[in-house]
């Protein structure tokens, strides 16, 4: 019985059930209003006036404590139109509006990005969603900027626009075009899904430097990180998801992605945007229209808030799974770009232990290729101890030939390694890492990804070729 | 119109493989399951050659695949091993009976020698006499604990070098899962690796050699095989926390067959910040296990049962102390009162 339990020393206890809250008559803090809301982990009733204090004072501890925000940063604050982001608007508004000691020093714009290309929304709506954002961002007086989400195509010239009151959408059909082009070619809705992140953060980054911000504010309350560290894990982003769950996202040199809302869960945050009648404006997304097993990340959403109905400690427990992993002292800034992912520019984790995941799938692969008969002995014992050299070669020759967009001789060795415009599947996979050679895999081919992309892959090979033809002489 | 075997062996395919979802006809995927458990035994360094190694046998799947195909490689790569099988006897009508037998069965099939030991022998307490204590809503806690203990124990009685588990990736996956779930950063970091070697000495070590095998491809191999085993899932209601990781990881999988690899990924590569303190791993005091505190938590469950405290092991240490405390308090009185 139970053998899949034999693991265990009994410590399901850290585990939480359902315990009930403590309504009051009173408001806990105040002890005079009635109170509305209950606080999960203070475990008390507040009212309409303590709970937003509480919030407030949350969003300022959060930032006060980093001890990162210099009085000469300009932050760029990334509002989607959803509560949540105008929640964090509104909570900068309030701060930057204080009273001398207490007010914010820094400067605050904001930044919405128009995803509507991939969803085939039409111009029309895509520039009414826009006014309908400026109008928001207006009523606070920060400057705005809009940019596209095509604009990663774009090589040259100012990828970001003022947002004005009638601002209307500037568009580049090519690289609208190219953007559709990349969404269609992957297949699952778990890849474009992971895609669409890789490349907001590649926007954020892009446009904050467009701007002159040293730090992108981005409202991902502690709900939404439990789900993210839940879809990471699936995805296989296990070494660097702390990158995407911490306060702060250290991985560009220049630029520094930073959580203001991680101490507030998502309930609070919408009671907070609730009682201040924050306006938002329904944008559909990727994933909103899918049901729950259509991604991964869907799936991981819907889980956390099942499990929330019967234990409630889940987010909490699961955030601070997430706040006690990673290294503290790695920094990537001192890695070289060698070493680094070209598409989410993480530390590549996949040349590990012989004994591994991904060598043994790397195997699998193989030797279900090979069958018995084309399988030599000799190569297995030759395994152990050189489980990159020798598999990673077979495996990469393997996918080569049975991928469509190159070799498409399949008697012929693989000649796509020497062809300089085509870049075959392995030629990319092996400057990604695990979880984004995941999304590599979904895709039909890798011509469409962005040239900035594809031009790091030409980098990096050529130079890889020329130390390999110098090799024998470099001490 | 029927599929070829992707390894173009010329035959037809009779299967699509959960792992990669090649098509592979009935010779081949014996061949390249087995070959796939010769990779992890040999990069893993799971064995050496001369050692005995225990085969911890429920009669459930994976243990029967487990110990079979442990057999066919033994032979086949001249290993060196001395196989045996060991059973733990938790003593519950009906279901041990049963698969005790299956059990038996392994053990004339594969002509390895069997030793069974009860959890009566052990602990002086059968699994039906606890759950008559406990109630049906803990046992889970007091069966994965014991066999733990039972799988050491045994193994140390039989002098074997190490115990081979059926764990297999999905079991993996779910306790990565699992242990995010519920913040085990210590076990986070422990529960991928292949040989569960215990720093303290004296310990016998487990390995997994069907760490990367789906038990999907498990179920396969052992239905064209035509291994009998005894499939019934624990009589007990089971750790719903558990139950609810599985579902989740069930549902993963349809989404993406490449999920349960891509968690035991992350978990091998995810690092523990390195100022987070994790619990220091001594011995037990009473028993001489590995255990983070004073007492094994197979020993407090024990104390508890002997004590009639039944939840003494359940409830956080604080509360245990508190009790076992209250007791004892209230046993010198009643001394006291004699004198
Ligand atoms: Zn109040
Ligand atoms: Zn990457
Ligand atoms: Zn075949
Ligand atoms: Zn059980
Ligand atoms: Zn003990």
């Amino acid at each position: 019985m139970c053998s899949r339990n034999d693991e265990e020393d009994g410590s399901q206890s850290l585990m939480e059930g359902k315990t009930k809250l403590t309504w009051t008559e009173v408001c806990q803090k105040c002890s005079t209003e009635k109170p509305v809301i209950q606080i999960l982990q203070i475990k008390h009733a507040y009212c309409r006036n303590c709970f937003l204090a509480h919030v407030n004072h949350k969003f300022r501890s959060t930032l006060g404590k980093s001890k990162m925000m210099k009085p000469s940063d300009v932050v760029l604050a990334a509002f989607s139109g959803s509560g949540k982001s105008n929640a964090m608007l509104h909570l900068l508004h309030a701060g930057l509006s204080e009273q001398s000691h207490k007010r914010f020093l820094f400067k605050v714009q904001v930044l919405y990005i128009d995803e509507g290309a991939i969803l085939g929304t039409s111009l029309e709506d895509r520039t009414a969603n826009l006014q309908a954002i400026s109008g928001i961002i207006e009523q606070y007086g920060f400057k705005s900027y809009y940019t596209t989400l095509a604009s990663i195509f774009e090589e040259t010239g100012s990828k970001c626009f003022p947002l004005v009151k009638d601002s209307t959408l500037k568009i580049k059909e090519n690289s609208e075009e190219e953007l559709k082009n990349l969404f269609l070619n992957v297949k699952s809705l778990t890849a474009r899904e992971d895609l669409l992140r890789q490349l907001r953060r590649k926007i954020f980054l892009q446009s904050a430097k467009e701007l002159d911000c040293c730090k992108v504010f981005t409202a991902n309350t502690s709900t939404d990180l439990a789900i993210h560290i839940l879809t990471d894990v699936s995805l296989g982003r296990g070494s660097q998801m702390h990158h995407d769950v911490s306060f702060c996202d250290p991985r560009d040199a220049s630029v520094k992605i930073i959580r203001p809302l991680l101490e507030l869960s998502s309930k609070e945050v919408t009671y907070y945007s609730v009682f201040h009648e924050l306006e938002s404006i329904y944008i559909p997304s990727l994933c909103t229209k899918a049901s729950s097993d259509s991604s991964i990340h869907n799936m991981s959403k819907q889980f956390v808030m099942e499990l929330m109905e019967n234990f409630p400690s889940t987010v909490s427990t699961v955030f601070r799974t997430g706040e006690k992993l990673g290294s503290t002292n790695t920094t990537n800034t001192c890695e070289t770009e060698d070493n680094l992912c070209i598409i989410c520019q993480m530390k590549l984790d996949v040349s590990v232990a012989a004994c591994s995941s991904v060598q043994a799938t790397d195997f699998s692969r193989l030797i279900s290729s090979l069958g018995p008969a084309g399988f030599d002995n000799k190569t297995l014992s030759q395994l152990p101890d050189t489980s990159k050299g020798i598999l990673s070669n077979q495996a990469d020759s393997l996918l080569c030939s049975s991928s469509t967009s190159c070799c498409s001789d399949s008697d012929v060795q693989c000649g796509c390694h020497k062809d300089v415009q085509r870049l075959s599947f392995p030629d990319v996979e092996k400057l990604c890492c695990y979880g984004c050679r995941l999304i590599i895999h979904d895709m039909e081919n890798t011509s469409s990804l962005p040239e900035s992309i594809l031009h790091k892959v030409r980098t990096r090979r050529s130079l890889e070729n020329m130390r390999e033809s110098i090799q024998d002489f470099l001490l | 119109m029927p599929v070829k075997c992707s390894s173009s062996c010329g035959k037809n395919a009779i299967l699509k493989r959960p792992k990669t979802g090649d098509a592979l006809c009935k010779d081949c995927f014996f061949w390249a399951f087995e070959t796939e458990v010769h990779n992890t035994i040999v990069s893993g360094h799971l064995f050496k050659k001369g050692d005995t190694v225990a085969v911890a046998a429920s009669g459930g799947k994976d243990s029967t695949v487990l110990a079979y195909v442990l057999k066919v490689l033994n032979e086949r790569h001249d290993y060196g091993l001395n196989l045996v099988l060991l059973s733990i006897d938790e003593g519950i009508t009906g279901y041990r009976d049963d698969s005790l037998e299956t059990v038996k069965q392994n053990r004339d099939d594969y002509q390895m020698p069997l030793k069974i030991l009860s959890y009566e022998e052990l602990f002086g307490w059968t699994m039906d006499a606890i759950v008559g204590q406990v109630g049906r809503k803990n046992n889970c806690t007091f069966c994965g604990v014991f066999r733990r203990q039972a799988l050491d124990r045994g193994a140390t009685l039989l002098g074997v070098n190490c115990v081979a588990t059926g764990h297999n990736a999905d079991d993996l996956a779910e306790t990565v899962l699992m242990n995010i779930l519920r913040g085990d950063i210590a076990r986070l970091q422990r529960c991928t690796s292949i040989i569960t070697a215990s720093e303290s000495e004296g310990s016998i070590p487990r390995v997994k050699p069907l760490k990367y095998t789906y038990e999907k491809e498990i179920v396969m191999y052992a239905y064209f095989k035509r291994l009998v085993y005894f499939s019934t899932e624990c009589v007990f209601a089971p750790n719903a926390y558990r139950g609810h990781a599985r579902a989740f990881l069930k549902d993963l999988e349809k989404i993406r067959p490449s999920v349960i690899m891509d968690i035991i990924h992350s978990g091998e590569s995810l690092q523990v910040k390195d100022d987070v303190k994790l619990p220091v791993r001594t011995q037990c005091t009473r028993c001489g296990s590995v255990s983070s505190q004073e007492l094994c938590k197979a020993c407090v469950l024990l104390e508890g049962l002997n004590r009639g405290l039944p939840k003494l092991g359940i409830g956080k240490t604080s509360l245990a102390n508190r009790a076992r405390e209250q007791q004892d308090a209230q046993k010198t009185r009643i001394v006291n009162c004699d004198f």
